[in-house]
């Protein structure tokens, strides 16, 4: 009788035990959950603090200003008779997919043979 | 024998404690009774608040409970990045901390309170006052947006306990300074867009705030913060606008070297895709730059290719050219007599600016002779002349999604007399905007199609009503865009030969000739109009708007530049061919290079055209 007893009483502390344990674990999920959307909107407030200052150091104005008082090496830009505009007509369309620029900012681009650029690459 | 007990001993003390056992039994019954009857009760009472509480009450206790460790707080949505047509950032939104106080708790000298207007710029004896005046508050703004290091600073003070705060607050940052600054506008302290694209596309700018639920516990530490995707914040993540940043820099450029050379009042740029309506750029001078609204001058805050009217003068022959071949009531081959400069319309004298004899229609043009366009206009008559002005989109809004927009000034036909017949062919007796001028020449550059410009190019993001604002974007699925709106004015070969005729002839030996491209085929119109002076109630003899309307190429035009400049000062002659013409060609003549458009004429003079540009 003692032995039903107390193997009744072990189940019920077990069966409570493994409640708590249960409902402790939900709970750590679900504050992991809450950190996890905290920590991403730090990094969304982040990205937009990082994309501000990498927009604001690439701004247009600030690099026209370096390529018109000769501060960038600079090839020339390729013949417009080359290639077709991003503003091409539908006739166009075809044409202009194949040849679409790749650099679109100020229509100049790096020398890929720049000797300083390899051997900064050393 | 201890263990045998008499009959006669029993008999004998059996009877008084029978008696006194049964009087105590009934006692002990009746307390059994009470006690059972007591505890039955209590049970009863307990079973009764259980159900009162479990049952009757459940609703109210549960929404009592869920009050006291559950919180909701309103999540603004952060608003939506304004960029590009090739995705660079015009404006975008970032996170700052504002310092508050707890007016109430917070005691402390007057050496404390200057450190911190010191440290934020701010005035000491204001922020005391302040200070003063909301002592039995417990919330006070002290400075709105700080800087990282003065959150450093601030927080390194020897401040009293609970007596200090920051809240996070939304700053709104334009990283290209002053370029588009009209066109974008500002958002002010509260976030609500105030001009620009900021305050018409707000309603796609500013999201709808969300719910945020978080449980606290019996101390009211928050220990969960749920999150249900339904109740977050919804909003577009771009709001991207027609606008080419390079081509925008062009034009901002170009009025920069207008202002110094000719010392206007006012300057504007406009630079247009004929075929689609879109806006690749649109400056305004004088201009400000958003990031630094401490000192502007209070006529910059005008975006001038909307916000003003000017008489369009030489630049609206044109249309009155179109709609009478159009009409069938001109020629392109006639010949008009122009009466050597000088020309009686009833009770008026008609001058030209040189004697012209007779002169073909495309020489009208060319020459800007205004006999010349007021003989047209003797041969369409008012009502005519009044449908081409509305056909061509005159007196009413462009419809551009930019806040402000004028309407022009268009009289009613009653209002119209003798004097009109000849004033609206020379492009006087009505207002137009800038934007409604060049709308108005995209419509014959492309063929006679009049379009709705587009500032708009698309929104990108998932709010739940993007399918009942935006169409989806044939090149893109992830951009929706509104719907173009196009009405016809003239055939398309009556705009072809206007636009590929007279117009490239005003370019090549006309009064337009600085405007003139040796790689591309340039079409254009000069104007020069006098402005009206209130003092004489006359048309003042030196205050001029000049203007240049130019594009190319003039087969099939990619690009479209107006430049309009109010009251040039420095110099003499304030011809539009002089004053507006050299920036709208350098304008025209640099977006031609970006945009890659081919040559019609001379590759070699292209290649020269790039190579000047190193």
């Amino acid at each position: 009788m003692f032995f039903r007893f107390g193997a009744g009483l072990f189940l019920v502390v077990l069966i409570s035990l493994l409640g708590i344990a249960i409902e402790k674990r939900n709970l750590d999920l679900r504050r992991d959950l809450s950190r996890q959307h905290y920590r991403m909107d730090v990094l969304r407030d982040e990205h937009a603090r990082l994309r501000l200052k990498c927009q604001q150091l690439a701004a247009v104005d600030r690099l026209f200003e370096t390529v018109e008082q000769d501060g960038a090496e600079l090839s020339h830009p390729e013949l417009p008779a080359e290639a077709t505009s991003p503003l091409q007509d539908a006739s166009d369309e075809g044409e202009a997919e194949e040849t679409q620029r790749r650099i679109p900012l100020l229509f100049f681009q790096k020398p890929l043979a720049d000797p300083r650029m390899q051997e900064s690459d050393e | 024998m201890t263990g045998q007990r008499s009959p006669g001993l029993h008999s004998e003390t059996s009877a008084p404690m029978k008696e006194s056992l049964k009087h105590s039994g009934r006692r002990t019954n009746w307390r059994l009774r009470f006690i059972a009857s007591l505890m039955t009760t209590l049970w009863l009472v307990v079973v009764a608040r259980l159900v009162h509480v479990q049952g009757l009450q459940s609703d109210e206790l549960a929404r009592v409970a869920t009050r006291q460790h559950r919180i909701e707080v309103e999540v603004p949505a952060r608003p939506a990045d304004i960029v590009d047509r090739n995705g660079k950032l015009l404006a975008t939104t970032v996170v700052t901390p504002s310092l508050f106080v707890n007016p109430s708790r917070l005691e402390v000298d007057t050496e404390f309170l200057k450190r911190l207007a010191d440290l934020l710029e701010l005035d000491t004896d204001n922020l005391a006052e302040q200070l003063e005046r909301y002592r039995d508050k417990q919330f006070l703004w002290v400075k709105r947006r700080l800087t990282d290091e003065e959150v450093d600073e601030v927080i390194a003070l020897d401040w009293p306990d609970s007596s200090y705060g920051f809240r996070d607050e939304f700053l709104r940052q334009y990283p290209q300074g002053r370029l588009a600054s009209h066109v974008l506008g500002l958002r002010n302290i509260d976030g609500d867009g105030a001009g620009g694209v900021e305050q018409s596309l707000n309603y796609l700018i500013q999201g709808r705030s969300g719910i945020r639920r978080l449980v606290r516990d019996a101390m009211g530490r928050i220990v969960e913060v749920s999150f249900d995707p339904r109740l977050e914040p919804q909003r577009f993540e771009t709001v991207q606008l027609t606008l080419d940043l390079p081509v925008q820099m062009f034009a901002e450029k170009a009025l920069d070297q207008v202002a110094e050379v000719w010392k206007p009042e006012a300057a504007c740029a406009i630079v247009m895709n004929p075929q689609t309506g879109e806006v690749l750029a649109m400056a305004s001078r004088p201009t400000y730059s958003p990031n630094d609204l401490a000192n502007v001058p209070s006529n910059a805050w005008r975006n001038q290719a909307i916000n003003i009217v000017y008489e369009p003068g030489s630049t609206f022959k044109p249309f009155i050219v179109a709609w009478a071949l159009q009409q069938g009531i001109l020629k392109p081959g006639e010949v008009f007599d122009c009466e050597n400069g000088e020309y009686r319309m009833g009770p008026r004298l008609l001058r030209d600016h040189h004697p012209y004899g007779r002169l073909s229609v495309t020489d009208i043009l060319v020459k800007s002779s205004n006999i010349g366009m007021a003989k047209i206009g003797q041969r369409l008559q008012n009502p005519s002349l009044y449908d081409a002005t509305l056909a061509f989109g005159f007196g009413r809004p462009t419809g551009i999604d930019l806040p402000g927009e004028l309407h022009g000034l268009l009289r009613p036909l009653e209002n119209w007399n003798s004097y009109s017949t000849g004033s609206i062919p020379m492009g006087q007796e009505l207002a137009v905007t800038p934007l409604q001028l060049i709308t108005a020449h995209a419509a014959l550059a492309n063929g006679g199609r009049l379009i709705t410009p587009r500032i708009l190019y698309g929104v990108q993001g998932n709010r739940s009503d993007r399918d009942s604002l935006f169409l989806t974007s044939a090149d893109n699925p992830d951009v929706a865009v509104p719907a173009t709106i196009v009405t016809g004015t003239v055939s398309e070969e009556v705009a072809e030969w206007v636009v590929e005729e007279p117009m490239v002839q005003v370019v090549e030996r006309g009064t337009g000739r600085r405007a003139k491209l040796a790689p591309w085929t340039v079409f254009g119109k000069t104007g020069t109009a006098q402005k009206f002076d209130p003092e004489t109630g006359t048309y003042s003899e030196t205050r001029y708007t000049s203007s240049f309307v130019c594009g190319a190429p003039a087969s099939h035009p990619k690009v479209l530049v107006l430049v309009v400049v109010d009251e040039p000062k420095s110099g003499d002659s304030h011809g539009g061919g002089l004053v507006a013409a050299p920036a709208a060609a350098e304008v025209l003549q640099r977006t031609l290079v970006y945009l890659r458009v081919r040559p019609d004429r001379d590759n070699r003079a292209a290649a020269a055209v790039i190579q000047s540009y190193r």
